[in-house]
């Protein structure tokens, strides 16, 4: 794209305002250029019949074709509007309502609106008032009118007592009469009585009538779009499909011709009215096939017809699935699997994508050599190339070039070749549903074997992405801007703090986390070949320091290797999750403190709270916001691989063992839930013997209820006071719940000692059967076991009916996902709509599209959240 | 009217109409006409208890999350 391409002719012009109005019958057969009068589309030749609904002066769909109105291709005439004169007029479904709002405003006999005179003028002033400067009270006030008009039953202008007008959806109309019975208003009767309501009265209901006078409503022409709007497919079989919209307006002139017949031959009324009948279902469904209350339009098949509605409604219609959603090209969408061996910066990509997305590289002097050789492997070896552009500007498809060589000899400056992408250039990656900007972001090519996109495990949190099939989908920008944006401001390394609350939402986790605290404990150490080892693992261009111990072997300790990669002017002081005796950093001596100093780990072991993702106050989040992001993404990618490479070499596993927890204990858990057992019991004797008192504003019932859930929730925190005084704190899965790597000190609980009670909808177990929860049960039991109370852990098993209870609160919480993510989806999809128009504007306030001031700071405080500290200002004056 | 809107802990803590000259200098401050303001209808307990009428413009002073107080001018329009 060159700079001169840019520049368009074309004037510019604002659109000031939009108003709607109704098509009149007249406009509609002036608009056309013929009127329809046949049902047959094509004689015995299969050519168009004239006056049919393919007649060649409405257009030429397809290729080839001349229309036969303005002599010009397919592709430059838009086509033409034909219409059908309607035997009888036929009410406009979309327009119902407002027809049945005209009809209850005014009088049928005079086709004034049902006000006094005085009404009249003092509602007009108002109106009068109001239209300048508040057109949405307008609006209201159009409302009370039309009401206040419908209201009335004596015409206070002619004195004719009029009867009640009902509507019936979607296009019926009738008049009560005071003995009650309905009398139906045909289309015909409608007219007259619209055409008698005078200009001015339409004024007071909102309807300008220079574009929409209600009689208009009521088709009596009906246009017929050009065959573009509906052109029919040739298959392959030579057999002509003509679209929905055809079919429907065959049908409509099928009814239409039956009814003029009818009428002409002076068929009984009855039969005419019929046939009226059908016409106005025809004509309804054409425009809306969905109509509450009327059959569906089907084909022959049995597939329902697309009205016009159809094409425009829904995700799929023109509006959401046509304009506000496009496709694109230069894009991949395959599985993602985890490499902690690339940079969070990067993305791995399969050669076979790698070689069709491509680059549009213009030929200078310095890289004529390269992209010659990229166009001599050409689009099947990779790194090749699949385009070449030259500068006339005739694009050149290499996958039918015969002698490439020849090809890649013309190149010169001036030529632009599309070549692939390869490793370096810059990609746009991204998971559905993006519900926030981090849910795109920029990463750096990585070409590599296999099938799969690779990506970084710390970047999994923005994209909310697992590897349990998940699939993603790649961009490449094509032009330099787009490039040059994309890597300044999309990069991942840019988006390591969200700008949700000023935290990283990039950070360690899981392995990393484990691996950072075995490493960093006192007790790791590590002889010359094993150091050596990890420290290549950081890929940092440094040397090891002087090993901790010298003598009789040279041993490094953990802390110095994670020391290489911090910042050499860093400090940080901070607690670990380890902190227990320790009230103070510099005298405590188990490692309960992290000091940093210098860039020198000394003390304190590393583990969520300290390089974990989100977390307040910490060592990463130190680094994350004082640094520039290249610093910070270079720590996280050296030390991340660091952790990793030293938990390959020293392995993590978790066993039987693990969970293992001495009888004295378990002899303590079994009295825990004996004793909340026996509570509960008691509290139901208490509650069956009606000695149960309710707490204030609940049932006893429900007293009851709460009281259990008390006793019982403790028991399972009770529990895990015991688990966590007697488990093995060198256990596995102790380390990891402490740790924070994965699990917490409940999973523990759940595996040793007991699961607890399960819920459904917050509660006990409570349906089932009539009287009880399983027939396991007596009949009338509501005790602990029988509201699905669980005393059995994950190693002892579960008996069949703890299994189903357990089995029905884990179902519980996957309906409460799923149900929870389709409703705040919804929620996000209309807030979205709502607010895209806002911005902050450069004085700091906060405005609409339109201009309107939302807020006269943003936030009050005019703080950039992204910028802050976990939602705080920092090294801010503020000065009042 | 009722007074109640007023002084209420969870209410504003300052409610004024502002002058003419002050309203002039505010919209043009910043750079607006005075609909494209936030509008409180003339109907609101608020507006009623400070006694304004349409086309009157409102400083409400009000408890911020954020900032401690926060300043919005409001529009009073009919309804």
């Amino acid at each position: 794209m060159s700079v001169a391409q840019a520049v368009d002719a074309t004037p510019l012009k604002v659109i000031k305002n939009i108003k709607f109005g109704i098509l009149s019958p007249d406009l509609i057969r002036r608009y056309s250029i013929l009127e329809i009068t046949t049902s047959e589309i094509y004689d015995e030749g299969g050519l168009p019949i004239r006056g049919g609904l393919m007649d060649r002066r409405l257009g030429v769909a397809e290729p080839g074709g001349r229309c036969e109105t303005c002599g010009q291709s397919y592709d430059v005439c838009p086509g033409h509007f034909g219409h059908i004169e309607l035997a009888k007029p036929v009410i406009h479904v979309e327009f119902a309502r407002f027809i049945y709002d005209v009809l209850r405003a005014t009088c049928p006999n005079c086709g004034r609106i049902m006000l006094k005179d005085e009404e009249i003028k003092r509602y007009s002033e108002r109106l009068q008032r109001l239209k300048g400067r508040w057109r949405l009270l307008a609006t209201n006030l159009h409302e009370r009118i039309l009401r206040k008009a419908a209201e009335r039953t004596t015409c206070p202008h002619c004195g004719y007592k009029r009867n009640k007008v009902r509507f019936e959806r979607p296009y019926n109309f009738y008049e009560e009469t005071e003995a009650g019975a309905l009398i139906k208003l045909d289309p015909e009767v409608i007219l007259e009585r619209l055409v008698k309501v005078p200009n001015s009265d339409l004024e007071l209901l909102g309807v300008d009538p220079t574009v929409a006078r209600p009689e208009w409503a009521i088709l009596r022409a009906l246009p017929v779009p050009p065959p573009h709007v509906r052109p029919s497919i040739q298959l392959e079989t030579g057999i002509r499909s003509e679209d929905d919209l055809t079919h429907k307006l065959v049908d409509i002139m099928r009814m239409n011709e039956k009814l003029k017949i009818a009428i002409e031959t002076g068929a009984p009324t009855n039969v005419i009215d019929n046939l009226w009948d059908l016409l106005q279902y025809h004509i309804a469904t054409y425009f809306d096939n969905e109509l509450p209350g009327i059959p569906l339009a089907k084909h022959r098949g049995g597939r329902p017809l697309k009205g016009i509605a159809q094409r425009l409604k829904g995700k799929e219609g023109r509006f959401r699935g046509s304009l506000s959603g496009k496709r694109v090209n230069f894009s991949a969408r395959t599985v993602i699997s985890p490499d902690p061996n690339l940079s969070i910066n990067e993305v791995g990509v399969p050669i076979d994508i790698a070689k069709v997305l491509t680059v549009p590289e213009r030929v200078t002097e310095w890289n004529l050599e390269d992209l010659k050789q990229a166009v001599i492997r050409g689009p099947e070896a990779w790194p090749g190339a699949n385009y070449v552009v030259t500068p006339e500007g005739r694009r050149i498809d290499l996958r039918y070039v015969k002698d490439r060589r020849a090809l890649a000899d013309r190149l010169a400056p001036g030529w632009i070749v599309e070549r692939h992408i390869r490793d370096g250039d810059i990609a746009l990656f991204n998971r559905q549903p993006s519900l926030h900007r981090v849910s795109i972001m920029g990463h750096i090519v990585k070409v590599l074997p296999g099938r799969t996109f690779r990506l970084h495990l710390a970047v999994c949190p923005p994209y909310n992405a697992d590897f349990d099939g998940d699939e993603m989908n790649l961009h490449i920008p094509q032009t330099e801007e787009a490039r040059a944006e994309t890597r300044t401001l999309m990069l991942v390394q840019e988006h390591i703090v969200t700008p949700r609350y000023g935290g990283a939402i990039i950070g360690a986790r899981q392995d990393f986390i484990i691996g950072a605290y075995l490493l960093s404990r006192k007790d790791t150490f590590l002889a010359k070949k094993e150091a050596a080892y990890l420290a290549g693992a950081t890929k940092l261009d440094a040397d090891l320091p002087e090993p901790a111990i010298l003598h009789p072997v040279e041993l490094w300790t953990g802390k110095q290797l994670i020391s290489m990669t911090l910042p050499k002017d860093f400090n940080w002081v901070q607690p670990t999750a380890f902190k227990s005796t320790c009230k103070e950093p510099y005298t405590c001596e188990n490692d309960e403190w992290i000091i940093v100093l210098n860039g020198n780990l000394l003390t304190g072991v590393l583990d969520k709270k300290s390089i974990g993702a989100e977390q307040v106050d910490s060592l990463w989040h130190r680094i994350a916001r004082d640094y520039p992001s290249d610093v910070s993404r270079r720590w996280l990618d050296s030390s991340l691989r660091l952790f990793l490479r030293f938990l390959d070499l020293r392995g993590f596993s978790i066993g039987m063992d693990s969970l293992h927890i001495p009888d004295e204990a378990k002899r303590e858990v079994g009295e825990i839930i004996e004793d909340g057992i026996r509570k509960a019991l008691e509290l139901i004797d208490m509650y069956r013997e009606g000695r149960l008192e309710a707490i204030p504003g609940y049932t006893v019932q429900e007293t009851l209820e709460n009281r259990l859930a008390e006793i019982l929730s403790k028991v399972r925190s009770d529990a895990e006071g015991v688990v966590d005084k007697y488990i093995n704190k060198s256990s596995e899965a102790y380390l990891m719940a402490k740790t924070g790597a994965r699990g917490s000190l409940t999973n523990i609980v759940q595996m040793v000692a007991t699961l607890g009670q399960q819920t459904i909808r917050g509660e006990r177990i409570k349906r089932g059967y009539r009287t009880r929860t399983l027939p396991h049960f007596p009949v009338g039991d509501i005790g602990p076991f029988s509201g699905g109370f669980v005393s059995s852990s994950f190693t002892t098993g579960l008996s069949p009916v703890e299994y189903f209870f357990h089995a029905a609160g884990g179902r519980d919480g996957l309906i409460d996902t799923a149900v929870r993510t389709a409703q705040s989806g919804y929620m996000q999809r209309r807030i979205i709509n709502a607010l895209q128009d806002a911005y902050v504007a450069y004085d700091g306030t906060v405005r609409y599209g339109s201009g309107l001031i939302l807020q006269l700071t943003y936030g009050d405080d005019g703080v950039d959240v992204s910028r802050s500290d976990h939602g705080k200002p920092f090294n801010l004056r503020i000065s009042k | 009217m009722s007074r109640k809107a007023l002084g209420h802990v969870l209410g504003p803590v300052e409610v004024s109409i502002l002058s003419k000259e002050e309203a002039r200098a505010l919209l043009r401050r910043l750079h607006i006409r005075p609909w494209q303001l936030p509008w409180i209808r003339a109907s609101d307990p608020l507006v009623k208890a400070v006694g304004a009428k349409p086309g009157d413009i409102l400083k409400i002073v009000r408890r911020s999350e954020t900032a401690g107080e926060g300043v919005i001018y409001r529009l009073v329009v009919p309804g």
